[in-house]
């Protein structure tokens, strides 16, 4: 059954290939996901296919071909589509099936095989194999050797507008990068680059890479908006679960890095385990340096497996300064001995060092008399009296104008040869009908 | 001269103390590495035990280099040692075992020290990051990958007393050569400080502000406003208090109209389009 259902496939990869039209494509690439399951438990799927459309002439398939050797089948062109979707339902049989070594060497012959071909059709396939080569790579820890390749195919594939190729290339060397730590690389790669507009799936990664390496240069303003736009534009199914998980944790880091206090709700659901993260949250809010070393102590290597640990040790100072804030806000005036003491501070002089350094750093609204030694707080402004709501609304309005703008231009409109033919319009249909089902194409892995 | 002359005449000389000698020496060698191919460890020269021993040799000069040009204040030239040196520290054949307190993250801290001293505080942390990802280096327990860490820890903060007992007694610095940046550092925690005193107070009597600035009260008055003028200040001195001139708040009123009519321009045409 699961056989008629890829040969069908490659009905539909013949219409894109005639039609030039990439819908039929990333139509054939959602069924990837429910025919995933059965693939990768029953070999003779691929066997059959296989030995249907190739008989005997890729010898590197020959795992899979060898039961009806005899059968001379019509040997037709296999078109470039059709190829290169055997080759992808191959990949996800060896991953599934751990059989890295095989994946790698197999890999190597779909690299070869995408040098051959040059054809737009082919984008939306090729970007999901070379997901497939660079996981691999990573699985068999092997990361170094794979970038050259990478960067020579994102130079092929910019130079012939195969934009989620591109894309996804391009997330995929910074998550190289950012897995060897090697920022600066990554840093000098998205100076250099324009990132192409591609499917949500792909954008939303890089969008939390480069969140990530903002963060790491302690641009958390910036590092903020990219990661609340990764979370926005991930799709919203169970097969990206785990991205978005990893994406609100660096995003309560991130808050709390820039002195706010994520919301309690966020750590509320049930199904992910933000234990570690909520009890960060709770010592900075409350400005309790024991707790957060507590906190530190006990989940280390929870934080080190998110790789977040880096980040989360810079937090010591924002647990101080909240401390400031909450004296500042609770007393009008108070002497910096009795700031020392209810801080835990070492001395009177490093309290007002570091009661100065929270003025310059806009975290209280305060100032400090020398002479008689205490911190006197500012009267609250009245926030209406200032421009601070006028350019909150004017964000805002600006927000919904460019929602109502992008919303314009992404509409589809029918073209006028349609209604002439008929036929194509029931395809059409049905196509668009597919894809409305949702946004399927979720984040494997 | 060999190869094997003129690295024992530089070993000779960096024993000596000769670091004029030393930067001179190293042009020819460096010539000399590359002919060998040794001055950049890749996949082809690292393969056997003896090519290895060989790019040791090449780490060592290397080292010399950097630490003699860091003791002539050549900065830009030890920064070009160390982005040579990189690729030997980061490299698992070469830096096979755990790298304890050696000369390679003695040579590392400097590095992030020295990039502290100049204010590059993300670099720091970009460098820091990619120290965490090789296995070699044990950053917690390092007493020299300790010692920046700690110092960028109480920048940060604000606590610069902490820093300035840290940079005021030498025994607390790991090795000498930390030596070298205590005072670009000190000039650093300064600015530091007066940034944060004139965002802080309205104003201070001028002994004060000497000590909040641990400049020793012996400094005449004059001297200490030419060093407040160095830092860029704009501060004035009147009967022995300094006045921090704060004047940032009121500008903000000033040009708000125009800027709520263009927005609202901009509003209009949009809603134009939409209709």
């Amino acid at each position: 059954m699961e056989v008629k259902e890829i040969e069908s496939s490659f009905e539909l990869l013949a219409k894109a290939s005639n039609t030039f039209d990439n819908r039929y494509i990333s139509k054939v690439l959602r069924g990837v996901g429910t025919l995933r399951k059965k693939l990768s438990q029953d070999k003779s799927i691929l066997e059959s296919i296989i030995s249907k459309v190739y008989g005997t002439s890729r010898p590197y398939l020959n795992q899979f071909g060898l039961i009806n050797e005899s059968m001379d089948v019509d040997k037709d062109e296999i078109s470039p589509e059709v190829d290169l979707y055997i080759h992808l339902l191959v990949q996800i049989y060896y991953l599934d099936n751990k059989q890295y070594d095989e994946l790698n060497s197999f890999n190597d012959e779909v690299i070869k095989l995408m040098q051959v071909y040059n054809r737009r059709t082919l984008d939306l396939i090729q970007a999901k194999i070379w997901f497939y080569i660079s996981r691999t790579k990573e699985l068999i820890d092997d990361l170094l050797t794979i970038r050259p390749v990478l960067t020579t195919f994102l130079k092929i594939s910019s130079l012939r507008h195969d934009n989620e190729t591109m894309g996804c290339i391009i997330t995929l060397l910074l998550r190289n990068y950012i897995l060897t730590k090697d920022i600066n690389q990554a840093i000098n790669l998205i100076e250099k680059i324009q990132f192409p507009e591609c499917s949500n799936s792909v954008s939303c990664r890089y969008y939390y890479y480069l969140a990530k390496i903002h963060a790491i240069q302690l641009n958390y303003s910036i590092a903020n908006e990219y990661c609340i736009t990764a979370i926005r534009k991930s799709p919203q199914t169970k097969l990206s679960l785990g991205f978005l998980q990893s994406a609100t944790k660096l995003n309560i880091i991130i808050e709390l890095l820039m002195g706010d206090i994520p919301e309690l709700k966020i750590f509320k659901t049930n199904q992910w385990n933000f234990e570690p993260y909520l009890m960060v949250t709770k010592a900075v809010k409350n400005g309790d340096l024991k707790l957060f070393d507590h906190a530190i102590k006990t989940y280390r290597t929870d934080f080190i497996n998110d790789d977040n640990l880096s980040l989360i040790l810079r937090l010591h100072q924002n647990v101080i300064k909240t401390g400031i804030r909450l004296i500042s806000l609770s007393y009008s005036k108070i002497s910096l001995k009795d700031i020392c003491i209810k801080l835990n501070l070492d001395s009177e002089q490093s309290t007002e060092y570091i009661i100065a350094k929270s003025i310059r750093d806009n975290v209280i609204e305060a100032s400090i008399n020398n002479e008689k030694g205490f911190m006197k707080s500012k009267e609250l402004l009245d926030i209406y009296s200032t421009k601070l709501p006028q350019s909150e609304f004017d964000s805002r309005i600006n927000f919904c104008l460019e929602l109502y703008n992008d919303l314009v231009k992404s509409m589809r409109y029918p073209s006028e040869n349609l209604k002439v033919n008929e036929e194509i319009d029931d395809d059409e249909l049905e196509l668009i009908k597919a894809l409305q089902d949702g946004d399927l194409d979720g984040l494997m892995d | 001269m060999s190869l094997q002359a003129l690295t024992t005449e530089l070993y000779k000389s960096f024993d000596g103390e000769d670091y004029d000698k030393c930067s001179k020496i190293l042009v020819p060698i460096k010539i000399e590495l590359i002919k060998h191919n040794l001055l950049v460890p890749i996949y082809n020269n690292t393969k056997s035990e003896e090519q290895i021993n060989d790019l040791k040799i090449t780490q060592k000069i290397l080292e010399i280099g950097a630490l003699s040009s860091l003791l002539l204040n050549e900065y830009e030239g030890f920064e070009n040692y160390f982005s040579q040196l990189k690729p030997f520290y980061t490299n698992n054949k070469i830096h096979a075992k755990k790298e304890h307190n050696t000369n390679c993250t003695k040579i590392i801290s400097l590095n992030l020290i020295y990039l502290l001293s100049q204010g590059l505080i993300s670099k720091f942390h970009i460098e820091l990051e990619n120290l965490s990802y090789y296995q070699q280096f044990d950053i917690e327990n390092d007493k020299y990958l300790q010692f920046p860490i700690n110092l960028e820890k109480s920048l940060m903060e604000g606590n610069y007393i902490k820093i300035w007992k840290l940079l005021n007694n030498e025994d607390n610095l790991p090795c000498k050569e930390f030596k070298i940046f205590i005072d670009t550092l000190m000039n650093a925690l300064r600015f530091e400080i007066a940034k944060s005193l004139e965002k802080s107070y309205t104003s201070i009597p001028i002994n004060n502000c000497k000590n909040l600035l641990y400049i020793p009260q012996e400094e005449s008055d004059s001297n200490f406003k030419q060093l407040i003028d160095e830092l860029q200040m704009n501060w004035t001195f009147e009967k022995g208090y300094v006045y921090f001139n704060s004047d940032d708040n009121d500008e903000m009123n000033v040009d708000n109209s125009n800027k709520i009519i263009s927005d609202v321009l901009h509003y209009a045409d949009q809603i134009e389009s939409i209709i």
